[in-house]
């Protein structure tokens, strides 16, 4: 068997796909009658197979929904992160350049974490920069999205801070007491979540 | 904040010609959705085909339900995209129940085998004999395709030289006049072998015979 060209196809699968050409390409009519003439029921074939569909179509929807879930919270987290650190290293007076020093980090990792919502500090950046800045112990890892247990307020509560947060000039005293106010809050999150 | 994820956003293609050739996640949910009754019949059929066609023990063998639901799933999620302006969605989930019920049944197969797999340089080379032992059950498989469908015609001779006309992509008009068919003739063919199929893809196991 050989095509117009004289060349030698796959025969087995050219033969395969002809033969289901002839289902995909039948119209309706045909296709119910043959289907009847096997004594089965069109309408549940059809039924079967569109169960089947919605079910797919169920679960992909929830597959996408969670996805997007996590990346709203997780952005989320990295923008309270960065507003966080902005505050705090305005509070010290402090340039990226002089924080990366102290806390013997890459400026531009300070930087990134500034800016990039999508970038995730190091375990060891995340460390250094609670010591320089003297905060309780792990209060920057809820940030970072290294910890998932948070409880359901938790990221509307990121979000708020970091929507009212300002970043020129030194911290006025709103912006203090804003600051003040979120940093006993991630400390109070972490001594709960350690109590359960 | 608004930072709605397209589902496929791991496909980063640039705009222009390559984007609009494949449907957009949006387009493959409304063309699942709004798939026709005739349509859910053709798959249903196809899917029981691609259950029949792999060899191997019939506890291996995939469930055409489950075939089915594969290719829409890995449709929608975008691993195997539709080609919108070339084929249809039913073809494309034809193609891809082609793909995936090898595919499922290898990977069953290889989880059997997996129990004793070290890595080493042994190893490595049984990999590659895998490698050889699954073109070899291609070819078997194919093989088999073929003998089916010959032996399904065995009685009906027009029937298959209409089917092994299409197979090397010999229009409608070329087969008809070749064999010296009307048209009335060569419908009536074709809905012979349509029926033959649907016959063929409804025997289930247990009764895996022809």
């Amino acid at each position: 068997m050989t095509d117009k060209k004289g060349n030698l196809p796959n025969e087995a699968n050219a033969l395969s796909r002809a033969f289901r050409e002839f289902v995909l390409e039948a119209d309706a009519k045909d296709l119910e009658e043959a289907i009847v003439a096997m004594g089965e029921d069109s309408k549940q074939l059809a039924e079967s197979s569109r169960a089947i569909a919605v079910e797919a179509l169920k679960r992909n929807e929830m597959r996408v929904g969670v996805e997007n879930q996590e990346r709203v919270e997780a952005e989320a987290l990295h923008e309270g992160l960065s507003a966080l650190i902005q505050l705090l290293r305005r509070r010290e007076g402090m340039s990226e350049e002089d924080l990366a020093k102290r806390a013997r980090v890459d400026v531009e990792e300070i930087r990134r974490i500034e800016v990039d919502r999508s970038y995730t500090p190091s375990p060891r950046t995340i460390y250094q920069l609670e010591q320089v800045f003297r905060l309780p112990s792990r209060t920057l890892v809820l940030l970072s999205g290294a910890k998932k247990r948070t409880r359901p307020d938790f990221t509307n509560e990121v979000m708020r801070f970091a929507a009212n947060a300002k970043t020129m000039g030194k911290l006025n005293s709103a912006e203090m007491k804003l600051l003040n106010e979120f940093v006993n809050f991630l400390s109070s999150q972490e001594r709960d979540m350690d109590k359960e | 904040m608004s930072m709605k994820k397209q589902p496929c956003s791991h496909l980063e293609v640039g705009g222009g010609k390559l984007d609009d050739e494949y449907a957009s996640p949006e387009e493959v949910t409304e063309a699942i959705r709004t798939l026709t009754d005739a349509d859910h019949q053709k798959l249903m059929v196809i899917a029981r085909y691609w259950h029949r066609q792999r060899y191997g023990p019939l506890e291996q063998r995939v469930e055409p339900e489950e075939i089915l639901f594969e290719a829409i799933t890995i449709t929608l999620n975008c691993d195997r995209r539709w080609r919108k302006e070339k084929v249809s969605i039913v073809k494309h989930l034809d193609r891809v129940m082609e793909s995936l019920s090898g595919h499922i049944l290898e990977k069953r197969m290889a989880e059997a085998r997996a129990k004793d797999e070290m890595e080493s340089q042994m190893e490595r080379t049984e990999h590659e004999q895998r490698y050889l032992r699954s073109s070899v059950e291609d070819q078997v498989v194919a093989r088999q395709q073929m003998e089916m469908i010959q032996a399904l015609f065995a009685d009906d001779d027009v029937a298959l030289q209409v089917l092994c006309g299409r197979a090397v992509e010999k229009t409608a008009a070329e087969i008809r006049e070749e064999l010296g068919l009307s048209k009335t003739e060569y419908a009536t063919v074709t809905r012979r072998i349509l029926r033959a199929f649907v016959k063929h893809a409804k025997i289930r196991e247990g009764n895996d015979h022809d």
